[in-house]
């Protein structure tokens, strides 16, 4: 484990300080929900990106690679994917309050993000193969995609608990509908379990291209095959009846916070992938 | 030239005689009397809340005096009564009167969306009528913007503020598109079917009308495209309702908490909407405690509306903000149209010196090329424009001051220019 923060490392600090303000603007949008605070908000966040991809190029140019290889570079793909899928909603959609949700959740990736830098892996083997590469994008835009559903899921908390209790705050008329809620989280949910089956097998076929069992004593399969196997329970439970609107919701609530603290015991403490330690397969 | 208006509105006049006042169907006869009477510009507002009449005259007294007559003569034999009730506004207060109106703080209640349409309406039939001048052309096109504005920037006609469209908002906010929805209405009272017209107008397509007399539920059905149901199909229409509305004179519980979860298993948890609005209430109020069933009493609804007026409430002071920037953007550009014939006349003036001078300069000018013609002409629309800066400047920056008439007769006089010659 070494320290790889490259000279530009700033950039990803200004990515993460720019996350801070819309953050901040979001949150006052959800107590005062003014139109500009919600722009403002975006426009942080849209700075925030636009200096997290200028970072993520120059981590490639710099690499001469995909930067898709180690723990941090990782979890910076997740921060990216995320804060592009919230400026995405916002810019289209302008929903605002989804943003209060989503933001912080997105700063706290980044934030995730420096503790990766300070003692990463260095680059996996086999790392030019486009399969290994292929299996990391997938598996950063799915737990981009279920952090998304987690904040979708708190919106639809707020939204369902005041519709029951009939005590409608300012955030009632500034939530989009129940019912879109619910059919944006199980989306979401889906889209992020299928990108995360399709991750786990594209890692298998790395694995037997280079002739690794397929299975072995490796935490991060574990927790991945896990992962999407409570995901994929949910969505059924969820499709025939008993897990549908506020339990679902919990759910994915649950499941990302397993997945967030996951990640990070995972690679941190266990060490990732097994193949990464000495001797590992 | 005054501006100036009278009328009677909910706030003055009772029911009846806002009945006998209305101008519907002698709209026609209403315009030949008031421009008849010497009125330069007329509109007619005449709704169920109020009759009025907007006016540009050249005095204020003896059209004030016109129009009250004209008012009077609208309810023959109620007269004391039409005085009593009239009042009357000119010129500022006319202007904030009218944007009052429009922007629907004087309205009944307060943010209703109808009024701004009905003024526009009010305007478009007098512009057919010929009663529209230059004058109320602006005001009122200033005046629709301005209440656009309100609607748009505050919140004053975002939440419903009666029982049956609260009911419709929170539909919307649970289930979004109302579109393919199915509505069950159980009962056949006023304020269910208020309710079922709310939903349908929202987009609610599959309404079923369920009532213990089934002639009054066919009946019900052929209005509104729907269909109809005898009581006793009752649990079995309740699986297929996203929302009920329950508003019976049953003196019990007609919808029982094993029913409505009978219905929730049948639609494998789909959300339901239960809106109850009879007294004494027709559903059990355990059904709300099931998981996926949202239900609202006429209690519940009633206090957000409530909620909702004081919103109004609150967003109708910041609309008078918006309107008293609105006032002041009327009399500036009032003012400048004041002064805008004689604008245009020293421009034409100045315009003609040129032209003549350049006339007279031709044969001199005769051995010059096309271009150097051009560049000709180009400096001395230069030096115009130059000189006619200053003045045409201070003339509309005093446009509206109390200087303004004296100064616009000093650049008449001084500029020799001829009122009758130049129109």
């Amino acid at each position: 484990m070494t320290d790889i923060r490259p000279a530009f490392f700033w950039l990803y600090e200004a990515a993460f300080g720019l996350q801070l303000p819309a953050l901040a603007l979001f949150l006052s949008y959800a107590f005062k929900p003014k139109r500009s605070l919600a722009l403002a908000a975006t426009a942080f966040l849209a700075a925030s990106l636009l200096a997290h991809l200028v970072f993520t190029a120059l981590l490639a140019l710099n690499a001469g690679r995909l930067p898709l290889t180690n723990g941090f570079e990782a979890v910076s793909a997740w921060g990216l994917a995320l804060t592009a899928l919230v400026v995405e909603v916002e810019w289209r959609h302008r929903l605002g309050l989804l943003g209060a949700f989503l933001a912080p959740l997105s700063a706290a990736t980044l934030l995730m993000g420096f503790r990766f830098a300070q003692s990463a892996d260095q680059a996996m083997q086999g790392l030019g193969d486009a399969w290994l590469l292929t299996h990391v994008a997938l598996a950063m835009l799915s737990y981009a995609l279920f952090t998304a559903a987690a904040g979708a899921a708190g919106a639809y908390l707020v939204q369902d608990g005041q519709l029951k209790s009939k005590r409608m705050g300012a955030l009632f008329y500034e939530l989009p509908p129940l019912g879109e809620l619910e059919s944006l989280l199980a989306r979401l949910a889906g889209a992020g379990l299928a990108s995360l089956g399709l991750a786990v097998a594209t890692g298998f076929v790395w694995r037997l291209r280079l002739g690794l069992p397929l299975f072995s004593a490796d935490p991060k399969i574990g927790f991945s095959l896990g992962m999407a196997a409570a995901y994929a329970l949910g969505l059924a439970a969820r499709w025939r009846g008993p897990m549908k609107g506020r339990r679902f919701a919990w759910l994915c609530v649950l499941l990302f916070v397993t997945l967030f603290f996951g990640v990070y015991l995972v690679d941190l403490y266990f060490g990732g992938h097994a193949f990464l330690r000495p001797g590992g397969a | 030239m005054a501006l100036l208006m009278a009328g009677v509105s909910h706030r003055s006049a009772g029911l009846e005689l806002r009945e006998a006042l209305a101008l519907d169907g002698r709209m026609d006869q209403a315009f030949g009397l008031l421009k008849g009477s010497g009125l330069e510009e007329v509109v007619l507002l005449s709704t169920c809340n109020r009759v009025e009449a907007y006016a540009v005259a050249p005095d204020a007294q003896s059209a004030a005096a016109r129009m009250r007559a004209f008012f009077e003569g609208l309810a023959p034999g109620r007269q004391a009564q039409v005085r009593k009730a009239l009042y009357g506004a000119h010129d500022q207060d006319m202007l904030w009167h009218l944007l009052r109106v429009s922007a629907s703080l004087d309205s009944m209640v307060l943010g209703e969306a109808q009024i701004l349409g009905q003024v526009k309406e009010a305007y478009e039939t007098a512009v057919r009528a010929g009663c529209v001048g230059p004058l109320f052309h602006g005001v009122f096109q200033r005046v629709f913007a301005a209440a656009k504005e309100v609607r748009n920037s505050t919140e004053i006609g975002r939440h419903p503020a009666s029982v049956p469209s609260v009911a419709a908002q929170v539909a919307e906010r649970l289930f979004g598109d109302l579109k393919g929805r199915a509505v069950l209405v159980l009962g056949g009272g006023e304020m269910a079917e208020l309710t079922a017209e709310h939903l349908f107008s929202a987009g609610a397509d599959r309404l079923i009308f369920c009532n213990r007399s089934y002639p009054k539920a066919r009946a019900l059905a052929n209005r509104y495209k729907g269909r109809a149901l005898g009581l006793e199909r009752l649990d079995a229409a309740l699986a297929e309702a996203d929302v009920l509305v329950c508003s019976t004179g049953a003196p019990q519980a007609l919808v029982r908490v094993d029913a409505a979860r009978a219905a929730q298993q049948a639609r494998h948890q789909q959300p339901q909407l239960f809106i109850d609005i009879s007294v004494p209430r027709n559903i059990e109020p355990a059904v709300g405690a099931l998981e996926h069933v949202y239900l609202y009493n006429l209690d519940d609804l009633d206090a957000l509306a409530a909620e909702h007026r004081g919103r109004r409430e609150t967003a109708s002071r910041e609309a008078e903000a918006l309107l008293k920037r609105s006032l002041g953007a009327i009399n500036d550009w009032m003012a400048v149209s004041r002064v805008a014939p004689t604008l245009g006349r020293l421009s034409a003036h100045f315009e003609a010196v040129r032209e003549a001078e350049l006339a007279r300069a031709s044969a001199k000018l005769a051995h010059l090329s096309p271009e150097d013609r051009q560049k000709v002409e180009a400096l001395t629309k230069a030096m115009m424009n130059k000189l006619l800066h200053a003045p045409l400047s201070r003339l509309k920056a005093q446009a509206g001051g109390e200087g303004s008439a004296a100064l616009v007769r000093g650049a008449e006089e001084l500029f020799g220019l001829d009122p009758e010659k130049n129109q």
